[in-house]
């Protein structure tokens, strides 16, 4: 063939399908496409179908593993379900979807509709902080698909009387820890402000980086939203991450270095008191494109704003946070690479932990690996045991762990990434939250726990507990 | 007026640079020391080396193998390790960038008075860099040089009969591929991009060294030290993919410095799913490298290239394309690998 002469059929290589360049919809094969999702056409009529049915899909294996095949009925029983709500896009696609799917009057069939029992909804405020408050626009959210909504203060967290209420001893008294120490040792003294508003403001406050700021509301939303599903004795949380919010979810874990809990970001069951909830996110599949459709297609109104942000008041001047980094890469990467976000959530969904878990993080009860703390202290030097002169001539190699020390510290009994989260320092674009700036009355170096954490007791406060029931010595 | 700040290890000396890794102000002999002490604990408790090891040092001239080169020296014979070092480098065939930086490489050679071995694409592979980017172009001029590069330095490593080599990958490098192989879902190369010390069946043993050393410490190190290194970014464009995620890294290490410590951390708290499949190693049927599939990358790249074809070098689709293809007569090859004597395996940890 003359390199000048054009290409004939048979000299071309045939093409991959790619059904995006039809404009017929590749379900009902008749009637014009409407939406191009992941290269295949569909028409209005067949899209909410297949959408419908990838969401309980998901929340089917979610929920029962082991599920029979399609169309037998799944031999557990319905479990009542708490819908964790941010009020995002998300909230507004999962509310809807759980009021066609398992409502009467949603037309969800009635064997369909057993696979839940009973729906309530949860919503976290953070309008103490600054931001907007969106109860009232959830509420009528809610009342409009008949779901009750209860409704949680992020200061909460640190309240004695929401502790009593969700059913957590409530002999423990108020922790804190001296932050000055990398090992966070317990503080003994109880002096200081307690209004749980003031205690929350002021565990934000003595938190080193703006990246922690974001990444522990992140925690103690989803501890709240956890502790309030046994509260109304669920055992199932549902909560409406997308797949590029699950993808963001993902590499922020990694970068916080939380890879050992990697899997749990996806799908976990956490014991609570003594309860064990089941941490679903039905909509894990979905693209930015499928949650808009919906959101077009039945008219759904998003109580904060299609582009408002949980934490947008708390976002640092002068620079950006872990989270946000990763949120404009992901979103990035999507629009350059449109594959890699769900290839993100794949990945995660194929590793392991590498060892069994030692015991769970007190702080985001999530399994934590043993000396997970000290292995960051392993790669770095941060001071000198002996003069540089002498350790040259008579070189005995450093431990790569630090020594063990025997005081009560916190340190120990957090997971890495909450450990990085109390302890590493910000860099030279980490920026300031400026509403965090106004100390409440603590210390720079105190910093107030939420009320599930819990201290180690000691033999005698351990022996003061079970006094009534130990007979005299002999 | 505030009295001078003192080094925040020895107290003493006023501080001259603030560690890029935990935020401390450190006078230079500190640097130095910690520098030098935080490998040297790698390495040792790692075990990566026994007395009388023939180590073969990957050096490019640039910053990374240059400080790996001085700082091996250093603790060879500060901590007695016993090991007969070599330095091993790459000739990729790339004028006006690796001929320049060879020349670092030879002036350290002559600083330490290390032996020197330099193996070329032309000579192993019949095909430079330059002559490579002539067919191919620059799209995916890396995939060719990462491969080739890979096989160079373990046939390098088997002249020089050492048993073990290393790199100067650092802290950044590996989290960068951390994060890469999520995003490309290579699950495969996830498993084992964290681990210190990697060996293929019948190869040399492989180390990073610098797993845990930041890139700025690595640049700050050679700085202070005047050590002579080639500086010169690749003049082949970089990999894009493999940018993106550079680029990310560097903006998470601003917002929190220790983020490239903690991506290698998670990198090692997690392994691949037992029942995720992953294929199985063997060796090269043209040139007896290990391989997971008949050929090896390196056999299967030097093909498209023997057949014009160096475009259609990836993907599973092209290579059946590629397979079709009549083989010039006298197509190149790479020789049988062998060693002249078997390496003993990675004991376990």
């Amino acid at each position: 063939m003359s390199c000048d002469a054009p290409p004939s059929k048979e000299d071309l290589m045939p093409r991959k399908s790619r059904y995006d360049r039809g404009q017929t919809c590749i379900k009902c094969k008749s009637r014009r496409g409407n939406l191009v999702i992941k290269h295949a056409v569909y028409c209005s009529s067949c899209l909410p179908a297949m959408l419908v049915r990838k969401f309980r899909r998901a929340l089917s294996s979610s929920l029962d593993p082991a599920a029979p095949s399609r169309g037998t009925p799944s031999r557990i029983l319905p479990p009542d379900v708490v819908l964790g709500l941010s009020g995002g896009p998300s909230s507004s696609v999962l509310l809807d979807l759980v009021w066609k799917c398992f409502s009467v009057e949603g037309s969800g069939r009635k064997d369909e509709r057993r696979q839940v029992g009973k729906v309530r909804a949860v919503h976290v405020d953070w309008s103490s902080l600054g931001g907007r408050c969106l109860v009232e626009p959830l509420k009528e959210l809610c009342e409009r698909y008949g779901i009750e909504l209860e409704v949680v203060k992020g200061e909460d967290a640190f309240d004695p009387a929401w502790r009593t209420a969700v059913g957590l001893d409530n002999s423990i008294t108020e922790i804190r820890v001296d932050m000055s120490s990398g090992r966070l040792p317990f503080l003994s003294s109880q002096a200081g402000p307690s209004d749980p508003l003031t205690n929350l403001r002021a565990h934000l406050r003595s938190l080193p980086t703006p990246t922690s700021v974001p990444a522990t509301m992140h925690t103690l939303t989803r501890l709240l939203l956890l502790h309030t599903t046994t509260k109304v004795r669920c055992s199932v949380l549902v909560i409406g991450t997308s797949l590029p919010r699950l993808s963001i979810h993902l590499l922020e874990t990694v970068a916080y270095g939380g890879g050992f809990a990697l899997g749990t970001e996806r799908e976990e069951i956490v014991s609570v008191g003594n309860a064990d909830i089941k941490l679903v996110r039905p909509l894990r599949d979905w693209s930015l494109k499928e949650l808009g459709w919906w959101l077009y297609s039945r008219q759904l109104s998003v109580p904060r704003g299609l582009d408002g942000k949980p934490t947008q008041e708390l976002a640092p001047a002068g620079g950006k946070t872990i989270g946000k980094l990763t949120e404009d890469f992901v979103l990035g990467l999507e629009r350059d690479y449109p594959s890699t976000v769900s290839t993100i959530s794949k990945t995660a969904a194929k590793v392991v932990p590498s060892e069994a878990a030692a015991y769970r993080c007190v702080y985001c009860l999530r399994p934590a690996q043993r000396d997970a703390s000290r292995w960051k202290a392993g790669t770095a030097i941060l001071s000198l045991s002996t003069p540089i002169a002498s350790s040259l001539s008579a070189p005995l190699p450093p431990p790569k762990t630090a020594p063990l020390l025997t005081e009560d510290n916190l340190a120990e009994r957090l997971c890495y990434s909450c450990h990085t989260h109390f302890t590493a320092r910000g860099g030279t674009g980490a920026g300031k939250i400026r509403v965090l700036e106004e100390s409440g009355g603590f210390p720079e170096t105190t910093m107030p726990l939420p009320v599930w954490v819990q201290r180690k007791l000691g033999e005698e406060q351990m022996k003061e507990r079970i006094g009534e029931f130990l007979l005299e010595d002999e | 007026m505030a009295p001078p700040r003192a080094c925040a290890l020895c107290q003493t000396a006023r501080p001259i640079v603030r560690r890029p890794k935990t935020g401390q102000q450190v006078c230079k002999d500190c640097f130095f020391h910690v520098f030098e002490t935080e490998v040297h604990n790698t390495i040792t408790s790692a075990s990566l080396f026994k007395r009388g090891d023939r180590v073969a040092i990957g050096a490019s001239g640039g910053k990374d193998s240059t400080v790996l080169a001085h700082v091996m020296k250093v603790l060879n014979d500060r901590y007695d390790y016993g090991l007969e070092l070599y330095l091993l480098s790459i000739d990729e065939g790339i004028t006006g960038y690796r001929d320049d930086s060879l020349e670092s490489v030879k002036r350290n050679q002559q600083e330490y008075g290390l032996p020197l071995k330099i193996l070329s694409y032309d000579e192993l592979y019949g095909w430079t860099m330059d002559a490579i980017v002539e067919q191919v172009g620059r799209k995916n001029n890396c995939t060719f040089c990462g491969v080739f590069r890979r096989q160079a330095l373990d046939r390098g490593a088997a002249a020089l009969n050492v048993d073990h080599i290393v790199t100067g990958h650092n802290a950044d490098d590996i989290a960068e591929t951390v994060l890469m192989n999520i995003m490309r879902g290579d699950i495969a190369r996830l498993g084992r991009c964290t681990l210190i010390c990697t060996q293929g069946e019948d190869s040399i043993k492989r180390s990073k060294p610098f797993k845990y050393a930041y890139e700025k410490e690595i640049v700050m190190y050679a700085y202070f030290k005047k050590l002579d290194y080639f500086s010169t970014e690749c003049i082949y464009s970089p990999d894009a993919y493999r940018g993106h995620a550079r680029v990310f890294l560097k903006d998470l290490e601003a917002a929190r410095p220790s983020a490239i410590i903690d991506i290698i951390h998670s990198g090692e708290a997690f392994q691949v799913a037992d029942q995720v499949a992953l294929k199985a190693q063997q060796t090269c049927k043209r040139c007896g490298y290990m391989s997971s599939n008949d050929l090896c990358k390196a056999c299967t790249l030097l093909e498209s290239l023997e057949k014009g074809m160096g475009q259609l070098a990836t993907g599973d689709r092209n290579r059946r394309r590629l397979d079709g293809e009549p083989a010039p007569e006298n197509m190149r090859t790479i020789p049988m690998f062998q060693r002249s004597t078997p390496a003993e395996p990675i004991a376990d940890p």
